[in-house]
């Protein structure tokens, strides 16, 4: 037993010092996520800062059919004096003609009904329909705190309407921020994916053979070599958070819970490479299918594309990956979050934990039976 | 004749056996491995392990330390089971894998005392015994240096190396010279020849027979997982009689029809490179023979040897195939 945990323990070192000796590291695991921190922080800040504003304001018409319940929402954009300078039109089609002979930036055409709608007109993707939108979303939000049957305006482009009357971390949270806590809930993955990696090559070499023969058992080797994946994902994380915050002036809140997420997520990112590499019958292809799952990962659990473009249906669909969870808790605790706060979020990383290492060493020792002595 | 023949036990009465292989089996799908191969090594012996590719030498040997379980059959080592005391045999034996069992990232001392760690030898002998192997193995100077830069040849003294930590009374090498340049084989042939003049107990396995003969004293020849003959070297090369080996030299262009060439005279044939092989069991008595049947086939000859036969021989003897795979083997028709 106690050997054992030796052997344990000198297969973890070695395996985290390997990926660590490795040339391409710096360069995968460190120079690549902090350019994309950079790069998507930097164009995307404009679109999520709070700080930002216009050389001069949006012009936006609208055109108000009276009792609707929107009313309340048009008299908040009119508060936006440095974005936003709302001017009323008789009808909606004089409105979309405003916008047609680009006289105006916007239209809001809101009409009354059960559900109510507001929609946007403006060309798609533009910054004025992304302020539109993003400030609808707010604004709708903080109606819903105040009335408690919940608002029934939806709008043809944003229909936040989130029940718990909780604006989502994600659309309170500047680009920077947001992008350090997705790339690294990405290549939190990548982290572990590199030990996993070095694990899988060695045993199809003969290296894997000397530890046998020297004693080591296919059980120790692998789980000295998850916990040098959850090691080096740890690592992964602190330099990462360390240097994006002295880079880009990311703040990740209070030590406490960003651990318990660190943790947990480096946890969970092991026991999916695990997976990967049980299922993955040819060593060679372990690497480039960790990448594909990955990248499929990161973009459906908002590390590509920000949650505030992505539909409802789709952040919704996907709000349970271990990877959303990640992000979804590092930027609570950046807003100031409590370990209770981001309970929910631990406890996805801690099932999704245990359930890849269950399935992970089972698919991995039913497949090696035979194979071992 | 005293010698063993087709995987029968015969050992000299005086001194017992320090491995026994008995009846090994192994199955792999569809392919026998090893249909039940029994041999001993004595201590202190030098002991070869011959066979052609996929004849089951590696499936033997990994039999023998413990990574591969066998269908039927045991090994025992100083009386130890290898199935029933896997780690106690792993304790005794030094195992140098047939391909690199290394990390190319690191250096070749950085291998050494992770290899050394796991082999379970204290911190106070380590270094020691690091710097002695490295000596041994010729790789003192570029002991900090990445293996990645070395070359082949430096790549399998290293690997033999790791093998020696702990100083174990049993190596096992797995054809340790494959791919490298003479100068490096030398330098590992007499390494492990003052090995065993240390009196550790070798088997080597190879599919070259001058290394076999250069330093083993007993031989088991394996065929299709079988021990087609094995005894001291002496013994097993008797086995081809009388024979001796004619080597013919055949110039580039020339094309030999092999066929019709097995099916005048009798007797196998190797065609190598540049060279043709015959086996004569009945000595050289039978050159002629064979030199007319050349020139009935239109080859022209320029020159001629004949050797004394070799394990090699014995091997074509027996089995009628080559040892090895060579490109022209039975295929210039
Ligand atoms: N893991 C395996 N799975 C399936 N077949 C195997 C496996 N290992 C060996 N074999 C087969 O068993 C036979 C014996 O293989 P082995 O490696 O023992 O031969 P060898 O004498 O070491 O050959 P070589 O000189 O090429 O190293 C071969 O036919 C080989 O294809
Ligand atoms: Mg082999």
């Amino acid at each position: 037993m106690q050997r054992s945990l030796r052997i344990t323990g000198i297969i973890c070192v070695n395996q985290v010092r390997r990926v660590l000796t490795d040339r391409g590291t710096p360069i995968w695991l460190l120079a690549l996520p902090l350019a994309l921190i950079g790069v998507l922080g930097m164009s995307l800040q404009p679109l999520m800062s709070s700080d930002f504003a216009p050389s001069k304001p949006f012009h936006v018409v609208v055109a108000e059919i009276p009792g609707g319940n929107h009313v309340a929402v048009i008299e908040a954009l009119r508060g936006m004096e440095r974005f936003l300078e709302v001017a009323s039109v008789a009808d909606p089609e004089s409105a979309r003609e405003l916008v047609r002979h680009r006289v105006a930036d916007a239209a809001l055409i809101s009409s009354p009904g059960k559900p109510a709608a507001v929609t946007i007109v403006a060309a798609p993707g533009s910054v004025v329909a992304e302020v539109l939108e993003s400030a609808i979303e707010r604004i709708l939000l903080e109606i819903t705190v105040q009335r408690t049957e919940g608002v029934e305006i939806a709008h043809t482009q944003v229909d936040v309407t989130d029940g718990a009357g909780e604006t989502p971390p994600w659309l309170r949270t500047d680009a920077f921020t947001y992008y350090a806590a997705g790339i690294t809930a990405m290549f939190v993955m990548f982290a572990a994916h590199a030990v996993t990696v070095t694990v899988a090559t060695d045993r199809a070499t003969d290296a894997y053979a000397r530890l046998r023969s020297l004693g080591v058992k296919p059980a120790v080797y692998m789980l000295g070599g998850s916990l040098a994946a959850v090691a080096v994902a740890i690592l992964f994380v602190c330099t990462v958070a360390l240097i994006s915050a002295l880079l880009f002036g990311v703040n990740w809140g209070a030590l406490g819970p960003w651990t318990v997420l660190t943790v947990l997520g480096a946890t969970a990112a092991a026991g999916l490479s695990l997976v990967v590499m049980a299922l993955v019958p040819n060593p060679e292809h372990v690497d480039s299918a960790g990448s594909a799952i990955y990248n499929v990962l990161a973009f459906l659990g908002g590390s590509m594309s920000p949650l505030l473009v992505l539909p409802e249906w789709f952040r919704r669909s996907f709000a349970w990956l271990p990877n959303r969870a990640l992000l979804d808790g590092y930027l609570k605790t950046s807003l100031g979050a409590a370990a209770s706060e981001v309970s929910a979020e631990a406890t996805t990383l801690l099932v999704a934990s245990v359930a890849l290492f269950a399935l992970g060493w089972t698919v991995w020792s039913v497949r090696g039976r035979g194979e071992e002595a | 004749m005293a010698m063993a023949r087709g995987g029968g036990n015969l050992e000299p009465a005086a001194t017992k056996p320090i491995i026994r292989v008995e009846g090994l089996r192994k199955q792999y799908g569809k392919t026998l491995a090893l249909a039940g191969v029994s041999f001993s090594v004595l201590p202190g012996e030098t002991f070869g392990l011959l066979g052609p590719n996929g004849a089951g030498k590696t499936t033997t040997l990994k039999i023998l330390c413990g990574l591969v379980r066998p269908d039927g059959g045991d090994v025992t080592v100083d009386g130890l089971s290898v199935t029933r005391n896997t780690q106690a045999v792993q304790r005794l034996l030094g195992v140098v894998p047939q391909g690199l069992a290394l990390y190319e990232d690191f250096t070749a001392r950085q291998n050494l005392v992770f290899f050394a760690k796991l082999r379970g030898i204290p911190r106070s002998e380590r270094a020691k015994q690091v710097d002695d192997i490295l000596r041994l193995i010729g790789l003192e100077e570029d002991a900090n240096r990445r293996v990645k830069g070395f070359s082949g040849g430096m790549k399998r003294r290293l690997n033999i190396g790791i093998g020696l930590l702990g100083n174990p009374k049993v190596l096992l090498l797995d054809e340790p010279t494959v791919g490298i340049d003479p100068q490096s084989r030398r330098y590992i042939l007499d390494s492990v020849r003052r090995l065993a003049d240390q009196g550790v107990t070798i088997i080597y396995t190879s599919h070259y027979m001058e290394e076999v003969e250069y330093l083993c004293e007993r031989v088991a020849i394996i065929d299709h997982g079988r021990v087609i003959a094995q005894g001291p070297i002496d013994e097993v090369r008797a086995l081809a009689g009388d024979s001796v080996v004619l080597r013919v030299p055949v110039a580039n262009g020339d094309v030999v029809d092999l066929d019709s060439l097995r099916s005048s005279i009798s007797v196998p044939i190797e065609a190598r490179t540049g060279e043709l092989r015959f086996v004569l069991p009945e000595g050289s008595a039978q050159v002629p023979t064979v030199l007319n049947a050349l020139v009935a086939v239109g080859l022209p000859l320029d020159g001629m040897r004949v050797e004394s036969p070799n394990l090699e021989t014995v091997f074509l003897a027996l089995t009628g195939k080559a040892l090895r795979d060579h490109g022209a083997n039975g295929g210039a028709s």
